[in-house]
């Protein structure tokens, strides 16, 4: 397995799993920076990670495997799951 | 009859519908062999589903089990609460005309309530729209029908209480009803739980991520999750020396309970709370740490479960952790009935000596301590004096009964 | 038999009249159907419309004001109207024995009845099993509101009371299914203080399966709202300020209701029997009756001839709140006893002992007898 790497995630889609956890934390979009914690900065737990996958698998069609399911905690996390998931299903149709 | 209160209350009967069987004997022998009740749900329809598993009762016949009330009007988690009920009493050896004629009254404990009732009506909604909803549903889908259920199937006229207090409540209500028999304010109490296999629970839990994929495996270092499940249980509670008049069979004495509310998240277990709740508990029965033999755990099989809970014990416990086990691994989580069947089986534990078995664990989970007994793989020979009873709830509801062998 | 006693220190009410035991009063004085049926109906985004039913939504309920937005969206209905009832009760308590610190929150708890939990909530959850894509494609965040004890749970973390935390299922018998658990767990001594009382949301989903059974007397409303009461072991503050009444007793009965209403009917007036005598007061002494059944149709008969079984043809004087209220169903005995607490703040009741009754189409019945604390001057007698 190649090392995933936040490129293969595009700018539109970037922007779409920022609202989405934007969404889910009740903050406004240009409040979230990749700095953030979710935890520490919007008290975010681990129903809302979950929260924000469901909502990437309903919203968006990308569905990650329940073993990769982590405590979501910054943008950067999950840009990284988002693309390396979006562009397996782009290559497995 | 000016009996000194507070009376002693003890275990004279036990009832189940189970996916292990029907009946008392039937769970427990079911148990101490370390069986399954896990197979594909037939419940709901599982298409669309990932894990498609759970613990139903198969081939459920009500009509088999219930004497007085019509299935039909009832829901099938009051069917399940009203034939354990039945089936306590049997076991009991109790007159029924004489128990429907004393001070006899029920609590028992459910997560959803009528769920298949409520799911049959949300299908109503979603297909022909909430004008089309069924009246006749509608009428059974409160969930105190439940202990209701319960008192109408064995003419009790007292009261029917039912704990809503999710995976704990069976707990709740054993505690409620132990203290209504030994403050005098009853002088019988069926005492247990009942919950039904249904769409949104298997849902959400697996939303969650906390559905196994095969069986759980409690206390196994791989343990992946729950598999959902159903069931009904009681325990026929009643005074000691009332049990020792009528020359009754007695399986445990209930020694007392603890209860504690986290106030910290929904759904995560918390450790303080539950150290805290099995001090309580100890405190009411009048127990110390060393005198318990046993421990039936919670023992979901998710992983912050039974992390949770061995941090817990331990904090009381300390380094001398007694026996811990989970029924879950056979019965599968039967919601609101859990910690009923822990009572029972603890309850035929300390009458039969055996401890029932982790029966699913393959490996033992090393990060929960190289001194933790979780009764691998097979059931012990061992009679335990003192049992305590886990329950724990989403809404930060914990509960812990506590039973123990009566001296002849 | 002082023992066996409850004060009630203080209260939390919200209901179709309005916040607090004031503005309930008010609308229970005021001429018939003079209630708020206000514009903030609880259906939102995505609610579906309601039957042909009159409703009574909670007045003047800004949640987001109460509450803070923050985390609005994952509370139920029910949640927020249990959570704002408890405020309100803690803070009444505040005002006159300060805040509890964190060892008395170690013995604070909640206790609360419902029907069936948020009726909505369930509903909305179990839907999206069948229109989503994928049958688990559900909201994580929602699921702990599908739960009964979704408003006591979250209530618990929003105040940090980590005393014993309970609900209690029992359709209109469920406010006093709650204040009996409370009373066992203070007399057995499982805690200190309890915020005992019951919750029922409205919604289109509950108003629909009203119109459907057909089960509401002529001309009743659908109601809603959250009562509870803060109850403590008489005479645990010998210097706190006069309490709001004493509870002397709260009974339950039940009967199989195949037997029929008029056993159930039979089973509720010995109920109230032997709440009386467990009570010490005789019938000729209650001063007041709550009927619960008073918008049910059919039921309340059945509960208006039991009563004549206890007092005889007349009696004592009925407060029937549900020309306010509307039929609140499993918050229907709490916001009953709010009722009967208001008025006598008021004055507007009749003072003395009151009796609230209970009766549900499961065959279980319930009372409680509660006298007015101004009437009890003599502690021991």
């Amino acid at each position: 397995m190649t090392a995933p790497t936040e490129s293969t995630i595009s700018a539109e889609l970037r922007d779409k799993v920022r609202a989405i956890i934007a969404d889910v934390l009740e903050v406004d979009a240009a409040e979230l920076s990749e700095a953030n914690s979710f935890a520490d900065d919007f008290e975010a737990d681990s129903l809302m990670s979950i929260e924000m996958f469901s909502r990437f698998e309903r919203d968006l069609g990308i569905s990650i495997p329940q073993d990769e399911l982590v405590d979501l905690d910054d943008l950067g996390t999950a840009y990284e799951l988002v693309g390396r998931h979006s562009a397996a299903e782009a290559t497995s149709v | 009859m000016s009996e000194p209160l507070p009376r002693r209350v003890v275990v004279t009967g036990l009832g189940a519908v189970s996916s292990l069987g029907i009946g008392a004997e039937a769970v427990a022998q079911a148990l101490r062999a370390g069986r399954s009740g896990i197979g594909p749900i037939e419940q709901f329809d599982s298409a669309g589903f990932e894990r498609t598993l759970a613990g139903e009762v198969r081939g459920f016949r009500p009509e088999e089990h219930l004497r007085r009330i019509d299935p039909r009007r009832w829901g099938r988690s009051a069917q399940f609460a009203a034939a354990a009920a039945r089936l306590a009493v049997a076991d009991s050896a109790m007159d029924p005309e004489r128990l429907a004629g004393s001070r006899a009254g029920s609590s028992f404990g459910t997560t959803n309530g009528e769920s298949a009732v409520l799911g049959r009506l949300a299908e109503q909604w979603v297909e022909d729209g909430l004008a089309a909803l069924d009246p006749a549903a509608v009428a059974q889908a409160d969930a105190g029908r439940i202990a209701a259920a319960a008192n109408a199937e064995l003419g009790l006229t007292g009261e029917a209480q039912t704990l809503g207090t999710a995976c704990a409540a069976s707990n709740y209500a054993i505690g409620y009803g132990y203290d209504q028999v030994r403050s005098g304010a009853a002088d019988i109490m069926l005492c247990g739980g009942a919950d039904a296999s249904n769409r949104a629970t298997h849902a959400g839990f697996h939303r969650l991520g906390a559905l196994a994929e095969d069986v759980p495996r409690p206390f196994d270092a791989h343990r992946d999750g729950i598999v959902t499940a159903e069931g009904g249980v009681a325990l026929l509670l009643e005074p000691l020396e009332a049990a020792r008049e009528r020359g009754a069979r007695i399986y445990a004495e209930v020694l007392g309970y603890g209860m504690t509310c986290d106030a910290r998240h929904m759904t995560n277990p918390d450790a303080a709370s539950i150290a805290e709740c099995v001090r309580r508990a100890h405190r009411n029965a009048g127990v110390k740490p060393h005198e318990v033999d046993y421990v039936c755990a919670h023992g979901t099989g998710t992983p912050a479960n039974d992390r949770t809970e061995v941090a817990a014990l331990r904090e009381v416990f300390g380094d001398r952790l007694p026996p811990v086990s989970s029924i879950k691994s056979m019965l599968g989580h039967t919601m609101g009935a859990a910690a009923g069947f822990g009572a029972l089986v603890s309850c035929v534990a300390i009458r039969s000596g055996f401890l029932p078995p982790s029966a699913t664990v393959r490996e033992v989970d090393p990060e929960l301590g190289a001194d933790l007994d979780c009764v691998p793989v097979t059931a012990r020979t061992e009679r335990p004096r003192v049992v305590q009873n886990h329950g724990f709830a989403f809404g930060g509801n914990n509960a812990i009964t506590v039973f123990g062998e009566v001296s002849p | 038999m002082t023992a066996a006693v409850l004060d009630i220190v203080g209260c939390g009410v919200l209901s179709p009249a309005g916040s607090g035991l004031d503005p309930l009063a008010a609308a229970l004085a005021a001429p018939e159907g003079s209630a708020a049926s206000g514009p903030d109906a609880p259906d939102g985004p995505g609610g579906e419309p309601f039957p042909p039913l009159e409703v009574r939504p909670v007045a003047d309920f800004r949640p987001q004001e109460r509450l803070g937005r923050k985390g609005l969206s994952r509370l139920t209905r029910s949640d927020q109207l249990v959570m704002a009832a408890c405020g309100e009760a803690l803070a009444g308590l505040a005002r006159t024995a300060g805040p509890l610190d964190e060892e008395a929150r170690g013995r604070t708890g909640i206790v609360v009845g419902t029907g069936t939990g948020s009726v909505r909530r369930l509903a909305e959850f179990t839907r999206d099993t069948f229109v989503q894509e994928r049958p688990y494609m559900v909201n994580p965040s929602h699921f702990p509101g599908t739960l009964m004890n979704s408003p006591a749970g979250q209530s618990a973390i929003r105040y940090g009371l980590t005393g014993v935390n309970s609900t209690l299922s029992g359709g209109p018998v469920a406010g006093l299914s709650a204040l009996r658990f409370a009373r066992n767990a203070l007399l057995g001594g499982h805690a200190d203080r309890l915020l005992a009382g019951g919750v029922e949301e409205l919604s289109a989903q509950s108003a629909w399966a009203w119109y459907r059974t057909g089960a509401l007397g002529p001309g009743v409303a659908v109601g809603e709202g959250s009562a509870v009461f803060v109850l403590e072991r008489a005479g645990a503050r010998p210097h706190g300020p006069a309490p709001l009444g004493h509870l002397l007793a709260c009974e339950l009965r039940s009967t199989d209701p195949a037997e029929g209403a008029a056993a159930v009917g039979r089973r509720l007036a010995e109920c109230v029997g032997d709440a009386l005598r467990g009570a010490g007061v005789a019938a000729e002494d209650v001063a007041v009756v709550v009927p619960g059944a008073a918008g049910r149709r059919g039921w309340s008969a059945v509960e208006e001839r039991a009563l004549r079984r206890v007092f005889g043809d007349g009696g004592p004087p009925r407060l029937a709140a549900q020309s306010v209220l509307g039929e609140t169903h499993s918050a229907g005995a709490a916001l009953h006893l709010a009722a009967l607490l208001a008025c006598w703040r008021d004055g507007t009741a009749p003072g003395g002992t009151g009796l609230v009754t209970a009766v549900g189409p499961d065959g279980q019945v319930g009372c409680l007898v509660v006298r007015r604390a101004a009437d009890a001057a003599e502690p021991g007698a």
